[in-house]
């Protein structure tokens, strides 16, 4: 991995404010969730922590995943991408060097996150803090690199972000989906049928985001750190598998 | 005629057919669905976007100030009730250890005015009473005193009660007061002494475990509606909730 081309994209970060206008808007959310958590009529500052939690792991999500697409988008259309690979690099190393940038910054904002709401929330950092933290790291983590895989594929900046979030967004209901699909809700029909094949074949491709990041967590702890582990190592094997099909997709490209 | 003189016309135009438009929606107030239809729990679970906890925050807000929107507040008699049951039950599926839903359910769905309406509220905190963890008796306790003395349907209320008092087994200090629920279902005493006892008592053996919002109610509940001005004077509990 090229250190300094790590710097070039953390220095990137730095320049368009990424790190300040995400705190800047998780500073907004904790308000916000503040004042909600304040209008129950009991439990107030269990409602904090849940609505500051679920606000501050989107506000994440949105910041890195625009910064990534954008950034990617302009070094494109700079030929900042076409001039880094005209140097002796290689292609292999230029996508790595990128993903650990991105990661770094990744994890940089969940622990932003786990510090706002241990610090805002108020509760005694414990095991459930932490797996929520971690998760919500190794979460950011794989959005980045989809983020990553998307912008070097598509080629307009808004249908990156839209995807991504799209992907997103499917990751974090895909229990919900496939518990329809495996429930007897759906008649036996050929469209019926088909649509519940093709989400089993589509949940493969999807890293069980509904599961990692439970609010729960921060109101009741945790029962099963086990089950953490787990989620954070298929969030560390997806990324692995997202890099490698962006590796495959640069490779074959022609400039 | 000149370019911008034309530009002149359309804008005085559109700001004259906005006005239009502006009067004609000006009285039209955002309507009072009622109570909204249940989803799954499945499809509960999307108002958190796949988080549990998250989506059971959102919709005890939302219940909560059901009635209260576009600065219009509804009577609890509006409610639909049995729709609003059915929330309930599924908030206890998706978090059966809040105390949020239980407390709404006892404390501000059971002031409705029709006591016939509590049926759905008074069966929802009877399930979350008689699972016996914790101290989700006292739920028990305030679903047996709605079907006394509200809903006066003395059966129910003797059952559930017989329900409290086999909880002892499960729950080992249980208060004396709770094991002998029945007797007080049985007094002819009439319902503010026995929403006064049951609080009190509450208040003297749960006070530990109780949310702080929640014992300011009780003790705001006890001294200023359950209790005569002049017997609220002299209690302690109601002095030291007029120094706070």
């Amino acid at each position: 991995m090229g250190y300094q081309l790590i710097l070039y994209v953390l220095w990137g970060a730095v320049r368009d404010r990424l790190l300040l206008t995400v705190i800047l808007s998780m500073a907004v959310v904790a308000g916000l969730s503040m004042f909600l958590g304040s209008a129950a009529i009991i439990e107030q500052s269990e409602f904090t922590r849940v609505f500051m939690a679920a606000g501050l792991r989107l506000v994440g999500v949105l910041g890195i995943v625009l910064f990534i697409v954008f950034f990617i988008r302009r070094s494109f259309d700079t030929k900042d991408v076409e001039f880094m690979l005209s140097r002796p690099i290689g292609r292999i190393k230029f996508i790595l060097s990128y993903s650990a940038a991105f990661s770094v910054i990744a994890i940089l904002l969940g622990a932003v996150c786990g510090v706002v709401v241990t610090l805002l929330a108020g509760q005694d950092f414990g095991a459930g803090q932490l797996y929520w933290c971690l998760t919500v790291m190794a979460e950011y983590i794989v959005i980045a690199n989809v983020a990553l895989f998307i912008a070097m594929v598509l080629s307009s900046a808004s249908a990156c972000a839209m995807a991504t979030f799209g992907f997103y967004l499917l990751c974090r209901m895909s229990g919900q989906f496939l518990g329809i699909a495996d429930s007897a809700i759906l008649d036996n029909s050929l469209s019926s049928s088909f649509m519940n094949g093709l989400f089993q074949i589509i949940s493969v491709f999807l890293p069980r985001l509904d599961l990692m990041a439970q609010t729960s967590w921060l109101v009741y702890g945790i029962e099963n750190g086990a089950e953490v582990f787990m989620l954070i190592a298929q969030a560390l094997i997806f990324s692995v598998f997202v890099l490698c099909a962006c590796l495959l997709d640069l490779i074959r490209r022609q400039f | 005629m000149p370019q911008h003189i034309q530009i002149k016309i359309v804008f005085g135009l559109c700001l004259l057919v906005n006005l239009i438009f502006w009067s004609y929606f000006r009285s039209t107030q955002a309507e009072w669905l009622n109570v909204p239809p249940v989803p799954s729990e499945r499809i509960a679970v999307a108002f958190g976007l796949g988080d549990k906890q998250f989506a059971y925050r959102n919709i005890a807000l939302m219940i909560q100030n059901l009635g209260d929107s576009g600065g219009q507040v509804r009577s609890l008699d509006d409610y639909n009730y049995e729709e609003l049951g059915k929330w309930l039950e599924l908030q206890n599926d998706l978090d059966g250890r809040s105390k949020v839903m239980p407390y709404l359910a006892a404390y501000y769905f059971g002031a409705v005015q029709s006591p016939q309406k509590l049926v759905p509220v008074i069966q929802y905190l009877e399930n979350v009473g008689s699972v016996g963890v914790d101290e989700k008796w006292r739920w028990l306790a305030q679903a047996i005193y709605l079907a006394r003395y509200r809903l006066e349907d003395m059966d129910w209320a003797l059952r559930m009660a017989a329900q409290l008092t086999a909880l002892q087994t499960k729950i080992d200090d249980l208060p004396v007061w709770a094991r002998n629920m029945h007797v007080m279902v049985m007094s002819a005493s009439g319902e503010k002494e026995a929403a006064l006892e049951i609080m009190m008592q509450t208040l003297e053996s749960e006070r530990d475990k109780m949310e702080p919002a929640e014992i300011l109610f009780l003790a705001d509940h006890i001294c200023n509606d359950l209790l005569p001005p002049t017997r609220a004077a002299v209690t302690p509990l109601c002095i030291q909730l007029k120094n706070q």
